[in-house]
């Protein structure tokens, strides 16, 4: 009896309890779903590929009764497309909840991590709008939420966080499977295709179909047959395979197992490099060799031609790795680049000073950028020293109270506007 | 294998611009007796019913029943260069998967579509019943909802045994339109119960829009915060129905 249906399908857990592992987060997402009420925030559920994160909320909806809204964000990037769907399921009713009896509408957004980038103009900002003014529960599922683009959208949320599920537990469900399945199956193969696979219960199974599809008898050879899986490592593992890469040709192939973009893993291996490399003379050659890097980079932007860019990745991975004379242990990378951390929390900052550089250059007739620099240092010193002056202009640029508050004291005060 | 055969292209055209207004993708079952198709939109909140018995084509052959979908804004494309009073010829062509549709007018032209997988989801039949159910000239209609469209995002449905009123409130004004049991715009009119309900204007504005096109007369069924029914006349028992959830309050 061979079907060409995919076991990760026909055996996909339709209750809650049939997923395996992860208790804490399906418990605290059971209650978070029971007790949603309007005004709670969204549920944003994250971790490894192939661990049950949308395969739970799929069983919820199915066990609770909701009507399930399946959309990826990684598919429809636009905010546009967003709205058009999610934005009529969180505002009117499933009609499924007056045909058939459905408990309501339940959002379910995929692949949320996915959804910068240049084309998605302002889709973050579309999800939050929606989780704000949602009269439906929606739920978020990510791989990896380190961006700081999705700083927002996570204080906007409860946090679940998944695991990689656990060898027992695994081994248990592939051994079930062979069991229904009618394959026979040496233990010790099945615990080879456990480890390979990490605790990524998608892949466990993917395996285990593509070798029964050979064979009714696995043994340990058919297991090792399966070709490596490719890798995705974080920036963390990268940063130290080109660090510490040896010989120094082999830093290039982070490059391949790593999903960042190039100039951010620049910025990266910027900020890390006198973490990792103590000694003067190398650090100043690895430098160097990121120095041309960025060199190329520049030229790519200038001239739009992309040729340069084999040299400014081969600069920073094995330029970098080459220039270690030392040997050196790992240490704890510090990752979102320093620099990328200021700006996001300076935004506010940066925004409110351009608008009252704005009015200073409206008023006075001089440039923005004038009177960034010869006007807005003088305000801040009358504004803190001599009320009375600081009134006058205050009300002659046209200022706000928050603007006002911020010359004087040189913060911005954190009452958030929505 | 089926082959039909469309007299005027552009009633065709009216049909499938109705049924975009919901959907991307239009799966059609196609029968001995006639075409079908019920769908819902991506959001679950508001649904299109249309059927099209054999009786209302100009010829209709299909020994066997067969699905038939297709990018319905696609086709749309090709029947926006098809001028009023061309003939449309549906037909299959199995072999490569496309659907052909040939358009004899002063010459003659033929455009193929690639087929899609239809979709396997059924969407039930919905059996609800209704308090109020008025039947009103369309074009009316669409007047009032094009109205309240000036200044809400939301239209109130309020029957009693007296009239239909139809209202928005928004930030730069309100409008509130009154269809009277006798008024002229007004053929029937049955309320057994006051009702009211509130839709979002969005889906509501382009069903209606889109419905007039194909016929004259629509009726309005609904409940107290239940989904509405709109329906569309159609000549020779066709069938074109909307139904759209209520807001969530």
């Amino acid at each position: 009896m061979s079907t060409s249906l995919m076991w990760t399908e026909k055996y996909r857990p339709q209750t809650v309890g049939e997923i395996i592992g992860n208790d804490e987060a399906k418990k605290s997402f059971i209650s978070w779903l029971k007790t949603w009420k309007p005004g709670v925030k969204a549920a944003l559920l994250y971790g490894p590929p192939g661990v049950g994160k949308t395969t739970l909320v799929q069983a919820a909806a199915k066990t609770f009764s909701y009507d399930l809204i399946e959309m990826n964000a990684s598919d429809t990037r636009t905010a546009e497309k967003i709205m058009r769907v999610a934005g009529h399921a969180a505002s009117e009713d499933s009609l499924l909840t007056h045909f058939s009896g459905s408990r309501g509408t339940l959002i379910l957004l995929d692949e949320v991590d996915g959804i910068y980038g240049r084309e998605d103009q302002g889709g973050i900002g579309a999800i939050l709008r929606l989780i704000r003014e949602s009269k439906v529960p929606i739920v978020l599922v990510a791989n990896d939420i380190s961006d700081v683009r999705l700083r927002d959208l996570k204080n906007e949320c409860l946090l679940i966080p998944f695991h990689h599920v656990r060898p027992p537990l695994l081994l248990a469900l592939l051994k079930e499977l062979c069991r229904r399945e009618g394959l026979e199956a040496e233990d010790e193969a099945l615990k080879i295709l456990v480890n390979r696979c990490e605790g990524d219960v998608r892949s466990a199974i993917n395996d285990l179909q593509s070798i029964a599809e050979r064979t009714k008898h696995i043994k340990v050879e058919d297991v090792e047959r399966l070709l490596p899986r490719d890798k995705q490592i974080t920036v963390q593992e990268a940063l130290k395979k080109i660090f510490l890469a040896d010989p120094p040709s082999e830093a290039r192939k982070a490059l391949a197992e790593v999903n960042i973009d190039f100039e951010l893993l620049h910025q990266a291996i910027h900020d890390n490099l006198p973490y990792q490399y103590k000694d003067p003379e190398d650090l100043a050659s690895a430098y160097d060799a990121l120095s041309r890097a960025d060199l190329y980079f520049g030229r790519i932007k200038r001239t739009k031609d992309w040729g340069f860019l084999s040299y400014a990745l081969e600069q920073m991975t094995v330029g970098v790795a080459a220039s270690r004379k030392k040997s050196y242990y790992p240490v704890g990378y510090r990752f979102p680049p320093s620099k990328l951390i200021l700006l996001s929390k300076s935004k506010a900052e940066r925004e409110l000073k351009d608008k009252i550089c704005s009015l200073i250059a409206e008023k006075c007739h001089v440039s923005r950028r004038r009177a960034t620099m010869d006007f807005l240092p003088f305000l801040k010193a009358i504004f803190s020293s001599n009320l009375e002056e600081a009134k006058k202009i205050a009300s002659w640029l046209n200022l706000t109270d928050e603007m006002v508050d911020y010359l004087s004291s040189g913060k911005v005060s954190k009452a958030k506007k929505r | 294998m089926f082959k039909i055969v469309i007299p005027d292209s552009k009633t065709w055209k009216n049909l499938m611009n109705a049924i975009s207004t919901l959907i991307e993708e239009a799966s059609f079952d196609v029968t001995p007796e006639g075409m079908k198709l019920r769908a819902m939109d991506p959001s679950h909140v508001a649904m299109v019913d249309f059927e099209y018995p054999k009786t209302a084509f100009q010829e209709y052959e299909c020994p066997e029943p067969t699905k038939l979908c297709v990018n319905i804004g696609d086709m749309l494309k090709l029947l926006k260069r098809v001028e009023a009073g061309e003939s449309l010829e549906l037909s299959l062509d199995k072999a490569a998967g496309r659907l052909s549709m040939k358009i004899s007018g002063k010459y003659t032209r033929r455009f193929s579509l690639p087929l899609l997988q239809p979709s396997t989801t059924e969407i039930p039949t919905p059996k609800i019943s209704f308090d109020a159910r008025v039947k009103l000239d369309a074009d009316s209609l669409s007047d009032a909802i094009a109205d309240i469209a000036t200044v809400s995002e939301q239209v109130k449905f309020e029957a009693n045994p007296e009239k239909l009123t139809l209202s928005g409130v928004g930030e730069t004004g309100n409008v509130t339109i009154d269809f009277e049991k006798d008024s002229s715009s007004v053929i029937e009119f049955q309320v057994q119960q006051e009702s009211k309900a509130l839709y979002g204007i969005s889906f509501l504005e382009d069903m209606i829009k889109a419905g007039k096109a194909s016929s004259k007369i629509s009726t309005i069924e609904f409940s107290t915060d239940k989904p509405v029914k709109i329906d569309f006349e159609l000549p020779l028992q066709g069938k074109l129905t909307y139904y759209l959830a209520p807001r969530i309050e």
